[in-house]
């Protein structure tokens, strides 16, 4: 017998031995599974969805089940947007809002999200504000230490450490704040 | 290679068609050693981490400073003429080996936004462009190393919106990006690229005192212009055949 028979030979065993698993299968198993592969397609859809396929084709592809196979999909595929959300992604969290408040029909919620999100924003431009010119001197300082200024050289607070730190700080009691209102969604 | 005092060059093979077509495109890199206390260096445009053609230019250039007695665990600051990958592109994956500072020019930082965290940058344009987190930027001005090193900052738009150039007066050496080549300059068709602006950052760079013209790439020429008499007749050769096709 040929490796090429042997190995067609393997996968057909493989196959009748998950045919004679399913039929055995007990109904809270069966169960299990299905709703394991509900989740798989939930998920995958969210995860399309913030890679740019548009809500209507999202639509076409519920549209392929029904009943309650169609409401579990949409609530693992919410419940997938709604972890995507990060408070610091503030784009890509207004495209997964957009998202939610086309699928869970609850305007109100997502309107809140997207104060909060506004708000965030507020906050950090704030905080930039306030601490720009201290953040600036420290940076200009740190450069002079390792041998670096000039009038060439102009500071990028952004990117230091310290304002990170600033940003981490309110970036968490935002996303405190964020997983409150979005609890209504997860599954 | 060293060229002179302590200034070394790295620069990608390209002086022939065929070195073009086997080795395909990554930029020149060049060093200023010990130019930080600590004896820390100065790295140019370090390159790409892996091209086009699948050759690994990070590994290549670190073999190459090796060779010269250097280490890129010593780099302390990497300037970068401009914001594409060519240049750019290993600039935060040296900057893990050594923790160095990063620096682009200021008009740069259109792009710098748009590609702090790969995936926004992934997402707006459809492929994936390295990450680049710069600590600092540069403006036209001094820019004083140590004590040992000063250098003059020219902001050279046209072939990107924020390209820099590099002028060390004390050696009349200019790193010139993808401003000018020999025999031709940076393309102007790309996003951010102006052909008037270009032709005016030439004429800029052409007034200074230049005695080496380090360029971006060896496009079918060499990767370094030496002496004042090639320098001048390679700006001449330019206004005369390039500068009308812009």
């Amino acid at each position: 017998m040929s490796n090429y028979n042997k190995e067609i030979r393997s996968t057909l065993d493989i196959v009748m031995e998950r045919a004679q698993m399913f039929g055995s299968l007990s109904t809270e198993e069966s169960r299990r599974l299905k709703e394991k592969e509900l989740m798989i397609a939930g998920e995958a859809l969210s995860k399309r969805f913030l890679e740019g396929l548009p809500l209507r084709e999202i639509e076409l592809e519920m549209q392929k089940r029904e009943g309650d196979d169609k409401r579990k999909v949409t609530e693992y595929m919410l419940s997938g947007l709604v972890d995507s959300l990060d408070i610091e992604k503030t784009d890509e969290a207004e495209m997964a809002l957009a998202g939610i408040r086309h699928f869970s029909g609850n305007s109100d919620a997502a309107e809140k999200v997207k104060t909060l999100i506004s708000e965030y924003r507020n906050v950090l431009k704030r905080a930039l504000r306030e601490n720009i010119g201290r953040l600036t001197e420290l940076r200009m300082q740190e450069l002079k230490e390792i041998g670096i200024c000039g009038s060439a050289v102009e500071a990028l607070p952004e990117n230091s450490p310290e304002w990170l730190n600033i940003k981490d700080s309110i970036a968490s009691d935002f996303n405190n704040r964020l997983a409150v209102l979005t609890k209504i969604w997860k599954r | 290679m060293k060229v002179t005092g302590d200034f070394y060059a790295y620069l990608w093979p390209g002086l022939t068609n065929a070195e073009m077509q086997t080795y395909g495109n990554n930029c020149n890199s060049y060093i200023v050693a010990d130019a930080l206390p600590g004896g820390r260096h100065v790295l140019v445009d370090p390159g790409m981490i892996t091209n086009e053609t699948g050759l690994k230019c990070l590994d290549h250039l670190v073999a190459e400073i090796e060779a010269d007695d250097l280490r890129i665990e010593d780099v302390g600051l990497i300037i970068n003429t401009h914001a594409h990958p060519d240049h750019y592109g290993a600039s935060e994956e040296i900057r893990k080996l050594c923790k160095s500072q990063v620096t682009i020019g200021k008009g740069e930082d259109e792009f710098v936004r748009m590609t702090s965290g790969k995936k926004s940058g992934t997402g707006q344009i459809g492929f994936e462009l390295p990450e680049l987190q710069p600590d600092f930027y540069l403006k036209e001005g001094e820019l004083l190393l140590g004590s040992r090193y000063m250098a003059e900052i020219y902001y050279t738009p046209g072939h990107t919106k924020g390209h820099i150039g590099v002028y060390w007066p004390e050696h009349k050496i200019f790193m010139a990006g993808d401003l000018i080549f020999y025999g031709s300059t940076g393309r102007v068709d790309l996003p951010g690229g102006s052909a008037h602006m270009l032709k005016n950052s030439i004429e800029r760079v052409a007034r200074l005192d230049i005695e080496y013209l380090f360029t971006g790439h060896q496009y079918g020429g060499p990767g370094i212009l030496k002496g004042k008499g090639q320098i001048e007749s390679n700006f001449s050769s330019i206004r005369a055949n390039v500068f009308s096709y812009l």
